[in-house]
């Protein structure tokens, strides 16, 4: 599944990034990486552009460019899972690159 | 002298804190890029003159657009006593890297966590001590809008500058995109040293992007805020202009004409009809000016501008352009020239060039100016606004029918991401300053090259004589050109020098026409009608900016063959819009 297929609202891992390099800088420094967990706010009218939520930020992405973004959609239930594990289930396995 | 530079990502308030430490003028927006050039001011911190450089914005040390290559070229080469890093507090879960980053090149790291408030009213706590520890550099909360911490930051600084001034080696950075090892470091950190209590209720911001994001409402209520903008303006200005005038004209009546009436003709001409009408219908806009730039530095500073380009990049993408490029129209509503320069953030060369055609034909302040005269003078006080109105959606307009022509010959597809930042409230101090600066710049630039402009129109008409003046010459040439589309020849001298400073134009028609303030309009309501005033106004606002926007457009295309292009399509298409639209008007019977 990919980051334009997801429903407004709903909540998502990102898997991969298979955007251009430069694109590629600009989300990870926004906050948008391997592993960060993202919501689509809206979508942009006429084929416009999402509105995600990446931890404390906001950013607009077009559509083509969401399209190269692979996630995996958490629902709610393993939501709220995933919080309060988080920060022991994931730091081992961050540091090694 | 000690040397410190501001540093960290576009919008974190580094131009703010600026401003705070050195009194200075920077300009400060809710929208990430409004920096795109070096400034610089010396200061005094303790017993030391320092010399604070403030950046445009960078995501990464390497990379990026021209705004951010502007700062990293800056932080290559200059060898620096502190590197002040200014990051958001509400977003470290994405700006600790930076300073990761620069701790591991060794630069001399004071690093201010701004934005505090914001932070505290949204639970999130920051452990600084240890945050202090990790980094190995002072850390220190601020709020650089309301001024909280900046004692104890401008304490740090002082403090770093035990160690001496070191170069910061660019030279083998490594790409961050792939470098997970960065930000695993930095979520560890953030994970240590920053708390979050859950939210649960939406925050203002998203209860407000429902109404200003929405499809349908979203457009109408961006061009309600255009007529609000001009209207208030107007409503509030025009007050203020007439008690100027009449204190103008109760000067010239009282002081100036029997001053000069011993003076010869020449003399007498020249300082009243010429300098003092002139001038002194120019200068009765800067209320206007004034009022203008204060409603402006509200919506630039609420976040409005990043929601404006969501909103329109759907509808840009078609035209070749992008939501970016809608934003910078909107920024050249104020003067076209910052818009201009603004296009820096724009990675891609040809995307860069379309945008920049399109900026010249946005309404900008001094166009305005001629807009709310004439309408004034030759409409009906319940036609005027909506005359305006559609002023502003022509520029729109055109600069759209501009890109939509040109597309094919400036193709680019630039992917971009676009942070949207909470919406913000501007302080009164912040709304005064930007007012009143530009109200300075104005009437600075009306007592300089307006002055000079309406000294030489006075010239240009009244010599060898009156008769067969210089103007007249002038006017004769281009009456062929200009009687299609409706313009008076005698008015084609304001024109001229409307390529110089639009300000110019109004001023140079109350000394072709003798007349200043309110009987300059009713002069030209005599010898305009609507449609040719109309035209008149098109004309105007297509056919060339201003000497300034085209040194901007030279500058930042670096080309000479572009900016001559770019000059003759607003000539040609200024032409051919008033003849169509005069003919038309015309043949319907108007
Ligand atoms: N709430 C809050 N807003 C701030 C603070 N500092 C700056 N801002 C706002 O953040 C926006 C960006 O500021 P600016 O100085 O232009 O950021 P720059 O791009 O880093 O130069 C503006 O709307 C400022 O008014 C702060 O301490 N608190
Ligand atoms: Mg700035």
């Amino acid at each position: 599944m990919n980051l334009a297929q997801l429903p407004v609202g709903d909540t998502a891992r990102v898997v991969t990034l298979s955007v251009s390099i430069d694109l590629a800088q600009r989300l990870v420094a926004l906050g948008l990486r391997r592993d960060s967990v993202i919501t689509v706010l809206r979508r942009g009218w006429l084929g416009g552009p999402l509105q995600l939520r990446v931890g404390g930020t906001e950013i607009m992405l077009r559509r083509a460019a969401a399209q190269q973004i692979e996630i995996i959609a958490i629902d709610m239930q393993t939501k709220a899972q995933t919080a309060t594990q988080a920060p022991t289930e994931m730091n081992p396995a961050e540091v090694i690159p | 002298m000690k040397r410190i530079a501001l540093v960290g990502m576009p919008n974190t308030g580094k131009s703010t804190l600026f401003n705070r430490l050195t009194g200075g003028t920077a300009r400060v927006a809710n929208w990430p890029g409004l920096t795109v050039e070096l400034a610089c001011s010396r200061i005094l911190l303790g017993a030391q003159m320092v010399q604070v450089f403030d950046l445009p914005g960078i995501y990464d040390l390497t990379g990026g657009a021209e705004d951010e290559q502007v700062a990293q070229r800056f932080l290559s080469e200059a060898s620096l006593d502190a590197v002040v890093l200014v990051l958001n507090a509400c977003q470290l879960d994405r700006q600790l890297a930076l300073a990761l980053q620069l701790k591991a090149l060794g630069a001399p790291l004071v690093i201010c966590l701004n934005m505090h408030d914001e932070a505290k009213r949204a639970g999130i706590s920051i452990d600084v001590a240890a945050l202090s520890a990790a980094l190995d550099a002072p850390v220190q909360l601020l709020s650089a809008k309301y001024g909280h911490g900046l004692a104890e930051c401008k304490k740090a600084i002082e403090g770093i500058f035990s160690q001496p001034a070191q170069k910061i080696d660019f030279s083998h950075i490594p790409h961050t995109a792939n470098s997970a090892n960065l930000h695993a470091r930095e979520k560890q950190l953030f994970e240590r040293c920053v708390q979050q209590a859950p939210t649960l209720n939406e925050g203002a911001t998203a209860r407000l992007d429902r109404l200003v994001l929405h499809p349908w409402l979203g457009l109408p209520l961006f061009i309600l805020m255009m007529l609000a903008l001009f209207q208030l303006t107007y409503a509030i200005g025009t007050p203020l202009q007439d008690l100027l005038e009449a204190g103008l004209t109760w000067f010239k009546d009282s002081a100036l004409l029997p001053a000069t009436a011993s003076l010869p003709s020449f003399w007498q001409g020249i300082i009243v009809s010429g300098l003092f009408d002139g001038v002194s219908t120019v200068l009765t806009f800067a209320p206007i000016i004034f009022l203008f730039f204060c409603l402006m530095s509200v919506i630039e500073d609420s976040g409005y501008f990043a929601r404006a380009a969501f909103m329109m990049d759907g509808l840009m993408s078609r035209m070749g352009l992008d939501g970016r490029g809608f934003v910078m129209l909107m920024m050249g509503f104020g003067c076209n020239v910052p818009a201009i320069m603004g296009t820096r953030v724009i990675r891609d060369h040809k995307a860069r060039l379309l945008t920049m055609l399109t900026i010249p034909f946005s309404l900008c302040s001094a166009r305005l100016q001629i807009f709310l005269f004439l309408s004034g003078a030759l409409f009906s006080p319940t036609h005027a606004p909506w005359v305006v109105l559609s002023l502003y959606l022509a520029s729109i307009l055109i600069a759209m029918l501009t890109a939509v022509l040109f597309k094919a010959k400036f193709k680019s597809n630039e992917p971009f991401a676009l942070e949207l930042p909470p919406y913000r409230l501007p302080l009164l101090t912040h709304i005064w300053r930007r007012g009143w600066g530009e109200a300075r710049d104005f009437l600075r630039l009306a007592t300089t090259m307006i002055v000079l402009g309406v000294v030489l129109v006075w010239l240009l008409t009244n010599f060898p004589n009156p008769q067969h003046s210089y103007a007249a010459i002038i006017s004769d040439f281009l009456a062929p050109v200009l009687r299609p589309i409706g313009i008076e020849s005698t008015l084609s001298i304001a024109l001229i020098f409307g390529f110089v400073a639009k300000e110019v134009v109004l001023g140079a028609l109350s000394v072709i026409t003798g007349h200043e303030g309110a009987a300059l309009a009713t002069q030209l309501s005599h010898t305009l009608d609507p449609v040719s005033a109309y035209s008149f106004m098109l004309f105007s606002l297509i056919y060339i900016p201003c000497i300034s926007a085209i040194a901007a457009i030279k500058k930042e295309s670096k080309s000479n063959l572009y900016t001559v292009f770019s000059m003759t399509w607003s000539l040609g298409l200024a032409w051919m819009v008033s003849f169509v639209f005069y003919q038309s008007a015309r043949l319907l019977g108007f």
